[in-house]
Formats: C-alpha cells, sequence, structure tokens
C-alpha cells in the first residue's frame, strides 16, 4: 500500500527557531506544517500570514439568518392578518430582533462547524505523518513546536541540515 | 502585559491543569454532597409543585411574576460575566481574562441552564411548555412576534446555544492536550471529544479566525439578551417598569452579578486546586475593579429611577417609588398599614445595602488585594443582585394603576425551595466540571506567556 506521507519531521524547544526554520522552507517554496501549542504571530509571519476563507461562510450563513430572521414573521403577519388598532401588520423593528438573534445564531454555529471542518479538510492537502512515532509524540501539546516537511528522499539531507542548524531537537526521516 | 510570573513555561501549565484533574480530596466529594442535597431539594420542590399545582406558590393574582421569574432574570444576568470575559475582554485584549476565561464560561453555560428551568417551572404545567417555542397551532395561528416573550425565547435559546458552542470550540484544543497525556479510558473519551486536533498550523489558523468571528458575534449579544430580557418589564405599561434606562440598567446589573458570580467560584477554586500562580491577585484586582464600575452604573441607575418618578410630576411613578423604598404612601396607606414595611421594602433595602453600599470598600487597593473580602463582597453582590430582581418584578406588580387592584405578595416555602435547587444545580454542574474538564484554559494561557525563545534579546515586548 503505498505511503500517504514521505518526508521529514523535526520538533524544536524554541519558538524563535522554528519560525526560521519555517520562513526559510517558504522561501524555499517548499510544502510543509507547523505544529504548535498555541497560535503564536511569529510563526505566523514567518509562513506568510496565510488567510483562511471561513469568514466567508459566517457571512454567508449570518445573511442567511437575517434573511429567515425578517422573512418568518413577515409571511406569519401576512398569513393571518391580525389588525389591532391602528399598528401597522408589519412590525418591522419588532422583526429586526428576529433577524439579528438569527444573524448571531447561523452564523455562529456555520463557524464553529467551520473551524473543524476547514482544518480537516487542509489536511487532506498537506497530510501530516502516519507513524506510530509521529503520533505517540505528545509534546506539540506540551511545550514543543513541530516542522513537518513533504519531501523526497533526495531533498531530506538539505531539509535536515536546515533543522539541524536551528536547535532542531529531533529530526526524523519517514521514507 | 501578563499576569503570569515569566518563571512559568509552558509545560508548567499543562502539569497545573492536569493535576486539577487527578483523584480529588474528600472535601471535594462533601462539597459535592452539599451541592446534591441543594438540587434534591429543589427536585422534590418541583415534584411537589408538580402535583399539587402553581397555586401552591405564593403567585397569584396580581403578582403573576414571583420568585420564578426572579431567579430567571438573576440567572440570565449570572450568565453575562461569562461571555464578557471570554468574548468582550477577548476583543479588548486583556491580558488577564486568559485564567479565569474557562471557568467563567463553564458558568456562563450551566447559569443560563439554570436561568433555561424557570420559564418551565413557571408555567405550571411543564408539559405544555412547548407552547412557547414559535410554531403554528392547530388553527395555523403562530406566536406573536411582536411581543417581548417571544423576542426572549429566541434571545436566550440563541445565547445558550452560542455560548455552548464558545465553550465547546475554545475546550476542544485543550481536551487534544489532556488527550497526549491520559492513559486508558480517559484517553479514549478525550480522543473521542478533541476530534481529531493535532496542533497544526492548518487548523490554528481557521480556529483563530473562527474564534475571532465568534467572538465577535457573542458581544453584541450580550448586551442585546439582558435588553430583551428588560424589555419583558419594560414594554409594558406598568409604573416601575415603563422606563428607557431598562436595558442599560439590566446589562450593568447582569455584568456586576455575573462578575461577582466569577469571583465567588473562581476563588475557591484557586485555593482547592492551588492555581494561585497562574490565577493571580491582579487577575482578582481586574476582576474587582470592573464590578467597582458596574457598581457605580447600578448605583446612578438606582439614582435616576428616583429622579425621573419625582421629577416626570405622574402620581403613579412617585407613589410606586415611594412604596417601593419606604411602604404605603401616606394617605394611600390603610391605617393599619401606614409605615409597615413588607417583604418589598426589605428587599429594597438588602439590595440598596448589597450592591451600593458593600462594593465601596473595593476603592482600596487593599481590600481589591484580598482574596478574603473579595469573596465575601462578592458573595453580598451575588445576595444584593437577586433582591434588585425581585424588587422590580414584584413591588411593580403589587401597585399598578388601579388600588382595587393591588395586591400582596408573599414568597412561599416551595419557591424557597426551588431557588435553594436551583443553586444546588448549578454548583453541582460547575463541581463536576472541574473534576471532568480543564478549568483553566491552556491553550489560550500560553498565548499570553512569554514563549521559549533561544535569543529573548531579539523579541522584547513579545
Amino acid at each position: 500500500m503505498a505511503k500517504t506521507f514521505t518526508g521529514i519531521w523535526g520538533t524544536f524547544p524554541y519558538l524563535d527557531e522554528a519560525a526560521t526554520v519555517a520562513k526559510k522552507l517558504r522561501e524555499e517554496g517548499r510544502d510543509y506544517s507547523v505544529l504548535t501549542p498555541c497560535p503564536r504571530h511569529e510563526l505566523y509571519d514567518a509562513m506568510g500570514q496565510p488567510q483562511s476563507r471561513l469568514p466567508w461562510v459566517t457571512l454567508v450563513f449570518g445573511g442567511l439568518g437575517i434573511f429567515f430572521g425578517y422573512a418568518l414573521p413577515i409571511w406569519t403577519a401576512y398569513d393571518w392578518v391580525l389588525p389591532v388598532s391602528q399598528k401597522p401588520i408589519l412590525g418591522i423593528p419588532a422583526f429586526t430582533i428576529f433577524a439579528f438573534e438569527l444573524m448571531v445564531l447561523l452564523g455562529g454555529m456555520s463557524t464553529a462547524v467551520s473551524i473543524f471542518l476547514f482544518g480537516h479538510l487542509a489536511l487532506f492537502r498537506s497530510r501530516l505523518p502516519k507513524s506510530e512515532k509521529f503520533k505517540s509524540y505528545g509534546r506539540f501539546s506540551n511545550d514543543r513546536f513541530g516542522i513537518v516537511v513533504r519531501c523526497d528522499e533526495s531533498q531530506a539531507s538539505a531539509v535536515e541540515n536546515l533543522m539541524n542548524e536551528h536547535s532542531a531537537e529531533e529530526v526524523v526521516r519517514e521514507f | 502585559m501578563t499576569t503570569i510570573p515569566p518563571s512559568i513555561t509552558y509545560a508548567d501549565i499543562n502539569e497545573v491543569v492536569l493535576r486539577t484533574l487527578e483523584r480529588p480530596r474528600p472535601a471535594y466529594f462533601l462539597l459535592l454532597i452539599g451541592t446534591l442535597t441543594g438540587l434534591l431539594i429543589g427536585g422534590v420542590s418541583w415534584a411537589i409543585q408538580i402535583d399539587v399545582g402553581l397555586g401552591l406558590s405564593g403567585i397569584n393574582h396580581p403578582i403573576g411574576w414571583g420568585v420564578y421569574i426572579t431567579n430567571f432574570v438573576f440567572w440570565i444576568g449570572i450568565g453575562h460575566a461569562g461571555t464578557l470575559i471570554s468574548a468582550v475582554f477577548f476583543l479588548t485584549r486583556a491580558p488577564w481574562r486568559a485564567p479565569v476565561y474557562r471557568a467563567a464560561e463553564a458558568m456562563t453555560v450551566f447559569a443560563v441552564l439554570t436561568a433555561g428551568l424557570f420559564p418551565l417551572l413557571h408555567v405550571g404545567r411543564v408539559w405544555l411548555a412547548y407552547w412557547l417555542i414559535p410554531y403554528p397551532n392547530s388553527r395555523m395561528l403562530w406566536v406573536n412576534f411582536k411581543s417581548p416573550l417571544v423576542w426572549d425565547v429566541f434571545a436566550v435559546s440563541t445565547y445558550l446555544t452560542i455560548s455552548v458552542t464558545f465553550f465547546v470550540v475554545g475546550l476542544i484544543p485543550d481536551l487534544a492536550s489532556m488527550r497526549d497525556s491520559a492513559t486508558g479510558l480517559r484517553k479514549l473519551i478525550y480522543k473521542s471529544l478533541s476530534f481529531g486536533w493535532n496542533f497544526s498550523y492548518q487548523q490554528w489558523l481557521h480556529y483563530a479566525r473562527g474564534y475571532l468571528l465568534l467572538a465577535a458575534f457573542a458581544t453584541p449579544l450580550v448586551f442585546s439578551v439582558h435588553s430583551i430580557v428588560s424589555w419583558d418589564f419594560a414594554m409594558s405599561l406598568l409604573p416601575g417598569w415603563h422606563t428607557t434606562i431598562f436595558a442599560p440598567y439590566f446589562v450593568a446589573g447582569a455584568i456586576f452579578s455575573g462578575l461577582a458570580m466569577v469571583l465567588t467560584i473562581v476563588i475557591p477554586l484557586r485555593v482547592v486546586f492551588d492555581l494561585k500562580h497562574i490565577i493571580t491577585d491582579h487577575v482578582l484586582q481586574s476582576l474587582a475593579r470592573v464590578i467597582l464600575f458596574t457598581s457605580v452604573i447600578v448605583a446612578y441607575a438606582y439614582t435616576a429611577e428616583f429622579f425621573i418618578a419625582y421629577y416626570s410630576g405622574v402620581d403613579f411613578e412617585r407613589s410606586l417609588f415611594y412604596f417601593r423604598a419606604f411602604g404605603e404612601p401616606g394617605s394611600l396607606a390603610p391605617f393599619a398599614e401606614k409605615g409597615k414595611m413588607g417583604f418589598a421594602q426589605i428587599a429594597f433595602g438588602i439590595m440598596v445595602f448589597c450592591n451600593v453600599i458593600a462594593p465601596l470598600p473595593l476603592w482600596r487597593w487593599k481590600i481589591r488585594n484580598n482574596a478574603v473580602a473579595l469573596f465575601f463582597i462578592a458573595i453580598l453582590i451575588n445576595i444584593g443582585m437577586w433582591f434588585e430582581r425581585f424588587n422590580i418584578i414584584v413591588s411593580s406588580l403589587m401597585r399598578d394603576f388601579n388600588p382595587a387592584n393591588w395586591g400582596q405578595y408573599i414568597p412561599q416555602p416551595v419557591e424557597f425551595g426551588i431557588t435553594f435547587g436551583s443553586f444546588g444545580f448549578f454548583f453541582t454542574l460547575f463541581i463536576l466540571f472541574t473534576r471532568a474538564m480543564p478549568s483553566v484554559a491552556i491553550a489560550e494561557v500560553k498565548e499570553v506567556l512569554p514563549p521559549p525563545y533561544k535569543y529573548p534579546e531579539n523579541h522584547h515586548g513579545n
């Protein structure tokens, strides 16, 4: 069975060194991923400030929320007209509350779902090692930064040297 | 500025938070038994009320809203501080929020869940509570979308959903941290709950952007929810309720009471789990400053209400506000009632003392820096804010425009039992949460810590 990942991964105790490696890998045009216990702007800058398309999902669903928030009470107002003294049948200011609430509800829910959907979809494009060694390495959630480079064996030495030059604690080849 | 000592490392945070999930001390179980007892009392009281009927409570014409709606408004208000800390202070980049954000957000979820019980309790026939949901009845008549009560259903259910979502989204990286260090059954549970989180930047990128958007949604939501709750009252024409000050007044009160509840739970939490170097004195002081600020707003609102009642020249308003504070006004009082203080006036006195007088020591730095003093002031504020809700709701219903329609309201034992039970419900959920989930946000605290640099001299200010 063909392996889904070939490449090299390294662990780093220092954020600045990991960021330098990420920056150099980007400048060399390599396909890489960064692992970190928490989001850091140093890594974000080193990776060239990649943008998420997630806000578009929020915008679309938030807009749908506004639409339904107005549409439901407007439709019900006309579906069974109940005139009360001289009050207008359509109470647009009152209906704005539903538009706001449904905007928040649909926008918020879609954002939450998209955070995980987008994150997992991105991993289909940029696969991480499947080896037991990588999976059982539990320190990316603790105090270590990681860099995974997808490359063939001919490029491994260059990447390995780059990582070692920048205080990599451990460098693992997976081919 | 981070509030945590710079000597604390990323690994220390994991270790400290993991320790909170170890086998607890016997005191934990004693506390749990206490809260479960409260919950049991509440459950039994509710069962008796369902069996006998709503007549067992003190609710009767003209006081249709009593302790249950007081509790509803109180608990919704408590929830607000969690969202304020997790969303508003996130957007304003207040670094001291990180250590208490998780506990505050959990408090929000549990407080809104507790609040959600009260409309069900209040309707009496709880099996018909689904009538609150907007759906057409058998004659294709929909609910009245112009009614503040229907606004409230939408506002509170949206607030609950978004609070739970925000809470769960924030938990996932931390559950993945727990997964990586747990063994056996716990590892399996944390693995299934962490949705395959692997700490890659592909995930963090969407997470950070999505979290920001959720905070941006939650910020106006937190202000809107209690405004809408206040309109349950302000949209009516009753003296004491029909006023434009209600929305900001309720929001300030909600933040005030919610932050007091945050102190009430966080101060014991940091003692029990030895978290003093993460939930530092600076964090408590910052919370105390916001409490002080909101107490000033609340005190101003109390004063403004009385001034506007006087300045309006409307007899009904003047008479109602006199009644709230002092009892029957002058010639209107029957002889036997003259100068007699009832439950409503006692509630007013407690409200003023606890919400206006009790927070005054917080102006002194020494008091703000004293966790024990803060804890007691926070308890007093919690009590005061419950009585504020009671005072607003009940006193206006006791005295409307028509003296023939006036009435008295004395809460009955079943109402006290259910109120007690609601505190049992809230604290039971919170105590179980501290045992099962990380009560300090690991990834968020790491974000405000100085990261490990090889060349720290190149990274001043980070």
